[in-house]
């Protein structure tokens, strides 16, 4: 192992590191959670997530298209989308602070960040 | 630069280069779409990149990357920009990363590093790229989890490249 290698595997572990402190503060920093769905780069709807609600359904609309997304009992897929790929579809129900469901082609993302009244600079 | 080559190592350099392209183009088709993270891949056509780096010079890796993410966008048979900038900005910055720091350092690092070192900037671009399309910063936060993975599979990427160099330096 080289000194150049070294220096690679230091920037790694370090990321990984300031990576998972950054998840954990964001979790414990979280009293609600929220789903934020974002098209064409803009705030298309936030909703608070929680649990034990009826599931309802949002048809998301963008420049590039559209997509279904339902929220059940704290958690949120991606029912049906016009992109060609469909990876939206597949990554199925998300629930955790910091997960994300994208849809490129349509340029909508679907996250959900943690959050009290002041929205953290991590997750917005 | 062409004028300088004889011309049988100048043909030679043609068919190696298709082959490389060709190869990047076919791993990048095969391979499957996600592994365990949204848009997390094994980025097994950086490969081509690699060898193109190792047996030429920068120039032509960054070359292979440019046309292997062209082509590969031809072979999808639809063309979605997004996709496509998605790809074609991760390849073409890893290889030019990769190329600089190979041609700088060669002796300071190993091959192993310098295809880590662009899985790393493969996946900083494409965060980067993804960012800029959708302005959703949760991306940039991913990108502490993306940079280890880029490093393990570049590490991957590294050693497979490695063998196939060794090999094809006996020929």
């Amino acid at each position: 192992m080289k000194t150049g290698d070294k220096i690679i595997l230091i920037i790694v572990i370090l990321s990984l590191l300031v990576g998972i402190i950054v998840k954990e503060i964001g979790i414990s920093n979280t009293s609600t959670k929220f789903v934020v769905i974002m098209a064409d780069g803009k705030v298309y709807e936030k909703i608070p997530l929680i649990p034990n609600l009826k599931p309802s359904t949002i048809m998301v609309k963008s420049n590039e298209g559209y997509l279904y997304v339902e929220i059940d009992n704290g958690k949120v897929h991606v029912l049906d989308s016009t992109c060609p790929d469909k990876l939206c579809i597949k990554q199925g129900w998300i629930s955790n602070v910091g997960e994300t469901i994208v849809c490129l082609p349509n340029r909508i993302t679907i996250s959900i960040v943690g959050g009290n009244e002041s929205v953290d600079s991590v997750s917005y | 630069m062409s004028t300088q080559f004889h011309t049988n190592s100048h043909l030679k350099k043609i068919v190696y280069l298709s082959v490389l392209i060709s190869i990047g183009v076919v791993l990048n088709l095969i391979e499957p779409p996600q592994l365990f993270l949204p848009g997390a891949k094994l980025g097994l056509a950086n490969l081509s990149t690699v060898l193109a780096i190792l047996l030429f010079n920068g120039f032509y890796g960054v070359l292979v990357a440019l046309l292997r993410t062209v082509i590969v966008q031809i072979f999808r048979g639809q063309f979605i920009w997004i996709s496509f900038g998605t790809s074609f900005f991760g390849g073409v910055s890893a290889a030019l990363v990769m190329a600089v720091v190979y041609h700088l350092f060669k002796k300071k690092i190993s091959i192993v590093g310098v295809s880590a070192l662009g899985g790393i900037v493969n996946n900083i671009a494409q965060v980067l790229f993804v960012f800029a399309v959708t302005r959703n910063a949760v991306f940039l936060y991913y990108l502490f989890f993306l940079i280890p993975i880029g490093g393990v599979s570049g590490f991957i990427i590294g050693i497979l490249s490695q063998a196939v160099y060794n090999r094809l330096n006996k020929v």
